[in-house]
């Protein structure tokens, strides 16, 4: 059982370590972080903590000068947990392994679908911090929405070191700012996460997914428009690196086998097959590597839609970067190798692509080679957000948990 | 001429450089119809109200009430049931309602492009032909505009399924409150960095006013099964929903009636309920067919468990629509039981729901003050209707009594001060008593950042600043002529 009081003294000490730090004039910046599997969020802060500097040594991220890294995951611990709410509060160092775990037990689940649940390796495990931090979903979240839709409060310590609460811990709140919302996918940049409560749904009992080949991209897109308009109970919808589809069904055993046979009878008759069991798990998790387990590949994850999907991609598959498409076409992922000599050639000819589409991507993987060229967390259009500006202004007054964009 | 007069003089001349005459109104009759919102207690005249026809325009207004220090509200159809859209009797009111089109419907993105004075039941219609909906669905939806429902994160009776209207919200243009115009969120459903779109929802307009908002549309559910069950007490059918809820459904509503709900129902639109049931509870599912009828046979089989007296189906969808407009009726209806309410509308958690109805219940006795339940029972989202007869001495101070100690209850439990109204007026002093006093603090800070002279919906949320007085003036307009309702 985790101790509850050492995680309390825990936060009080990081709390007066960034009210140091924000107090100091060295200009140091603290750089937050959790199980380390997504580590461009914090890679270029990320400097002398021994941790860090072992993960380097496994190629995941150089360390940058100038910052000081804090580790989330002695905060860790489930708070409460009432099944019948449908909420479970817990440190932000808790990871997601044991939360899935400990909401199965009760047939509830986590409905944004959060990757790198699984053990990345002995040290590193994605935790219910860089999982809200992140603001990344999996492909589950195309059925109830994302993490922001679910994050009902959140204890956290400030650019000043003040430890603040923002939320209630009921599903249904509206009482003063949403300060939860605007902490998901801010990725430390706003404050330290303490610990988050979120509101779990029932687990489905069973899955199945169908895989429908598509000749094309543009092809698998009509498909999408065509099942997404239709009331269909569908749990993931995503886009495949070859173009094909994988559409999962999940619920009720008896419902999920009769409605997948009626949506099959809808879909093209380029043909589709069923994937169950044993089938189905392997071809999700072969999706989720795909996109996470690149060592020396740049990956980028960019929110669009799915008109600027099929223009996208004509451009991307001239500057042959590999790529799939999530949430039904909602979400971008790209990867490719950087090349030996001129490593950040790509990335900046990305990043320019991205915004003459005016879209903006997050780097989730940045491979030794490259963090030196690309010290920015963003790609793509950089428009001045004066909404954004403010407020850091009251949130981090003395930038000490940096910026997403290099300046 | 005093130097009031002359003030006005002034301010009406500025405010003539930045809209036509024919779109600002100053003459008393003209802004009698601006004084009030839902919340019908709270009255104030503003000095004038401009009518805004274009996004320089609103942001020539903001700028000129940043530069004089003159404070405005925002408006869209005035059903704030917070007196969320409460005029400042310093200041002016920024009227949306011209600003009602439906720019877009894409359903191949699934999204509508809307500009913020548009009627939230407008988007569904609008969406329908492509078999799409705008799903939250506050009472008010016939009425309340988008803007609003952004202002207060509206919520409605499937909030438990499908979220609030911040769920549904990707993006918008936004003017601050210094007249900088800003684009939040995308057009699509995902993001990278700070959730700025989600940050802004539920601002009581104090971030700024929203001019063009883009909404995620949903397909409208092939199926539905409705059920409504009478039960003997309340807290029979409060367990019902925490074995429902046990069991792994997830219902798209819930909803508890009490005795007085249902006999207000009863007189306003003639629906019927099982005869001397203590308690109804309206259950709906919804989505594909066949998760529909899997999920009907264990909600059958539940219901029988639970001690139900009775148990009415909706055979058809005539029959559904006659048990939502039941539910949905009550709060105007109760007007027929009282001729003044409060309503309130704050939440605590499910599984003391039972024990939060019965110390309402000794509220009621203790002040001689009936109170009738409604309720969203899936998210423990309280809804009572406090009567009372403001003509008679003292009754309005004992029914705001109840509502204070209503309030504070449910803070107590661990509960909010509002799940779907927001704070607005109506609950200002309350927001320090549910969140620390330093997390308000934080809060207001927020606020000065992109409002120093704290003109933008003055008075709201914040427990202290101006506020008008409380006066009795019975139903709103539009709820006697029955197009309105509360949830």
């Amino acid at each position: 059982m985790p101790n509850l009081d050492e995680a309390e003294q825990q936060i009080q000490t990081i709390a007066a370590t960034i009210a140091q730090v924000a107090h100091s004039s060295d200009g140091n910046i603290l750089a937050i972080h959790g199980g380390g599997t997504k580590p461009a969020l914090y890679a270029r802060h990320a400097a002398k903590s021994e941790d860090l500097s072992r993960r380097a040594a496994k190629s995941y991220s150089e360390p940058a000068p100038a910052a000081t890294a804090i580790d989330t995951r002695p905060l860790n611990g489930i708070i409460q947990y009432q099944p019948g709410e449908f909420l479970i509060t817990a440190y932000a160092g808790t990871t997601l392994q044991e939360l899935t775990n400990v909401l199965a037990e009760q047939g509830q689940y986590l409905p944004f679908d959060p990757p790198r649940v699984a053990k990345v390796s002995e040290t590193s495990q994605a935790t219910l911090g860089g999982a809200v931090a992140s603001g990344i979903n999996g492909p589950g979240r195309w059925r109830y929405g994302g993490i922001r839709d679910f994050v009902m409060e959140c204890r956290f310590v400030d650019g000043q070191g003040k430890i603040r609460v923002g939320g209630r811990r009921v599903v249904k709140n509206a009482a003063g700012f949403d300060i939860p919302k605007l902490l998901t996918g801010s990725c430390g940049r706003f404050g330290m996460l303490a610990d988050v409560t979120v509101k779990v749904f029932p687990r489905p009992v069973s899955s199945l997914t169908i895989h429908v080949f598509s000749e094309n991209l543009e092809a698998a897109a009509a498909t999408i428009s065509q099942v997404a308009m239709q009331p269909w109970e569908l749990d993931a919808l995503e886009i495949q690196p070859d173009g094909s589809l994988l559409i999962r069904i999940a619920g009720e055993e008896t419902a999920v086998s009769q409605h997948s046979s009626r949506l099959q009878k809808t879909l093209p008759s380029s043909g589709c097959s069923f994937l169950v069991n044993q089938q189905q798990d392997l071809a999700w998790q072969a999706r989720h590597q795909w996109i996470w387990d690149n060592p020396e590949m740049v990956v980028v994850r960019v929110p669009l839609n799915i008109r600027v999907m099929l223009d996208l991609d004509e451009e991307l598959e001239e500057m042959e970067i590999q790529r799939c498409y999530g949430s039904g076409g909602n979400v971008a992922w790209l990867k490719w190798e950087p090349q030996k000599e001129n490593p950040g050639s790509r990335l900046k000819r990305v990043s320019k692509l991205l915004a003459q589409f005016g879209l903006r991507g997050m780097l989730v993987h940045l491979p030794a080679s490259v963090q030196e060229l690309m010290p920015g967390l963003m790609v793509g259009t950089n428009p001045e957000n004066p909404f954004y500006n403010r407020l850091k202004q009251v949130f981090d007054p003395f930038h000490v948990f940096g910026e997403f964009d290099a300046a | 001429m005093s130097d009031k007069t002359m003030e006005q003089y002034d301010l009406i001349r500025e405010l003539s450089q930045l809209v036509p005459p024919d779109r600002l109104l100053h003459r008393r009759g003209d802004l009698a119809a601006f004084e009030t919102d839902g919340l019908t207690v709270f009255q104030a005249q503003p000095r004038a109200v401009v009518i805004v026809d274009s996004i320089d325009e609103i942001a020539a207004v903001l700028k000129w009430c940043q530069k004089h220090k003159i404070p405005y509200v925002p408006r869209g159809s005035g059903t704030s049931l917070s007196g969320g859209c409460m005029p400042n009797d310093k200041g002016i009111v920024i009227a949306m309602n011209r600003m009602n089109r439906v720019l877009s419907v894409d359903p191949v993105q699934r999204i509508a492009v809307v500009e913020s004075g548009t009627i939230n039941s407008e988007v569904s219609r609008a969406a329908s032909r492509f078999g799409l909906q705008y799903a939250p669905d506050p009472s008010s939806q016939q009425v309340c505009t988008i803007g609003g429902n952004l202002a207060f994160n509206a919520g409605g009776a499937h909030c438990l399924k499908y979220g609030m209207t911040s769920n549904h919200v990707l993006g918008a243009k936004v003017v601050l409150p210094d007249g900088e115009v800003v684009e939040l969120g995308s057009n699509s459903c995902e993001q990278v960095g700070p959730d700025l779109m989600g940050m802004f929802v539920g601002g009581e307009g104090l971030l700024g006013v929203a001019v063009e908002v883009t909404l995620r549309l949903t397909p409208v559910p092939e199926a539905f099964y409705t059920v409504l069950a009478g039960y003997d007490s309340l807290q029979k059918a409060g367990d019902a929903v925490s074995t429902i809820i046990a069991a792994g459904l997830l219902p798209a509503a819930m909803e508890i009636m009490d005795p007085q709900s249902m006999s207000a129902a009863t007189q306003a639109v003639g629906v019927s309920y099982p005869q001397n049931a203590e308690a109804v509870l309206i259950v709906e599912l919804d989505g594909a067919q066949e998760f529909v009828d899997q999920d009907q046979i264990r909600l059958d089989e539940l219901l029988k468990q639970s001690g139900a007296s009775e148990i009415q189906v909706a055979a058809d969808a005539e029959q559904r629509a006659t048990i939502w407009k039941g539910r949905k009726s009550v709060f105007s209806a109760v007007g027929l039981l009282s001729p003044d309410f409060l309503v309130q509308d704050c939440v605590v958690p499910r599984n003391r729901l039972g024990e939060a109805l019965v110390n309402i219940q000794e509220l009621s006795r203790q002040h001689h003050i009936d109170v009738a339940n409604v309720f969203h029972a899936g998210d423990g989202n309280l809804h009572p209707l406090i009567m009372f007869d403001g003509r008679e001495e003292g009754q309005l101070e004992r029914a705001e009594a109840v509502s204070q100690d209503i309030i504070r209850m449910c803070i107590e439990l661990g509960g909010s001060i509002t799940g779907e109204h927001g704070v607005g007026m109506e609950k200002r002093q309350y927001l320090a008593e549910m969140y620390d006093r330093q997390d308000v603090e934080f809060m207001k800070q927020i606020r000065r950042i992109f409002d120093p002279a704290e003109v933008a919906n003055r008075g709201k949320m914040f427990p202290e600043g101006e506020a008008p007085a409380l006066r009795v003036v019975g139903l709103h307009p539009l709820e006697k002529a029955g197009i309105a309702s509360r949830m």
